[in-house]
């Protein structure tokens, strides 16, 4: 059976995309995602790594260490999980372009 | 950096205690270094407790949505099983059946109230405490009445000039005497009624 589209969670999402370019530990996952929401999410410890513990139970990052900086843990995207980022982006790229086509932005955010 | 904020991720450690075992022995640590990162990272003291506000906010829910997944986590003692009924609790009250339908993994933090004592108070006193708060981070400015110090707890009560009161538990208790005037986060989930007035568990200052 296919994978279905956007079966990932907004704050899951955000995480992948946030290792998306390196491996990083857990502040630098926050500020990422804060940067690319436009401070929209600011995830605390605790939503952090609930979302942490799930998507390493899915199999889509792992943790790994860092020899340079030991005393905290990093995550890194496995194949999966690019993959995985991958079929969620394409979900929203067809649905940015459905909506141009319709012209659905125009309406909800007025001609430029 | 100040004092609270040094022992600040050894206070959130403890807080941790609210996590299933396995959870908590997991990522205790990466979550209290993540934590100190975040108040080392954040140069205001407003800004260091809106973290504070933000992450308490979200402690009960987190907490609680691994306890669900865990199910029957046999690891619990019983006295942890009374506390995560409490919490439990203090949820439906706060957030109602929404809490068990919605969609916890894709939360994002709860919001941060900047409330007074007196607002704290009367929303106590008329039944919308939880309502208004229950849900939210709240950060004040609270003029300390009165000071009971045990250990290194201490219940402050701050002057609400309303018939109900306002009493803060800090787990690490802040350096104040009476009269004088602090910044306080809290948990809005984790207020309990008391006879005539508010008790805010889990309160830190900076």
């Amino acid at each position: 059976m296919p994978r279905q589209y956007n079966q990932l969670p907004q704050v899951a999402f955000s995480i992948l995309l946030a290792l998306s370019l390196r491996e990083r530990h857990g502040y630098e996952i926050i500020k990422q995602v804060a940067e690319d929401s436009d401070g929209k999410i600011s995830l605390s410890p605790g939503a952090l790594y609930t979302s942490i513990k799930q998507l390493h139970e899915q199999g889509l990052i792992r943790e790994v260490r860092n020899r340079h900086d030991t005393r905290r843990r990093y995550y890194r995207l496995t194949g999966k999980g690019t993959k995985a980022l991958g079929a969620e982006l394409a979900y929203y790229e067809n649905s940015v372009a459905l909506a141009r086509q319709r012209r659905v932005l125009e309406i909800a955010y007025g001609a430029h | 950096m100040g004092r609270t904020n040094k022992s600040a991720p050894a206070v959130y450690g403890k807080l941790l205690i609210l996590y299933p075992g396995p959870y908590r022995r997991r990522y205790e640590q990466p979550m209290v270094q993540t934590f100190a990162d975040m108040l080392e990272g954040e140069p205001s003291r407003w800004g260091r407790l809106a973290i504070w506000a933000r992450t308490l906010g979200d402690l009960p829910f987190s907490a609680a949505k691994e306890h669900l997944t865990k199910g029957k986590d046999l690891t619990m003692s019983r006295n942890m099983k009374l506390v995560f009924a409490g919490i439990i609790a203090l949820l439906i009250i706060a957030n109602g059946l929404s809490f068990w339908l919605g969609n916890m993994h894709a939360r994002q933090a709860t919001g941060i109230e900047k409330v007074t004592p007196a607002q704290l108070a009367d929303a106590m006193q008329a039944d919308d405490f939880y309502s208004s708060y229950g849900n939210a981070g709240l950060l004040f400015d609270g003029t300390a009445k009165s000071i009971q110090r045990k250990g290194n707890a201490a219940l402050v009560t701050f002057a609400t000039n309303r018939p109900y009161s306002v009493t803060c538990q800090f787990p690490q208790a802040p350096s104040l005497k009476a009269g004088d005037t602090i910044s306080v986060a809290a948990p809005g989930g984790s207020a309990e009624r008391q006879p005539h007035g508010v008790l805010l568990h889990d309160c830190v200052s900076d």
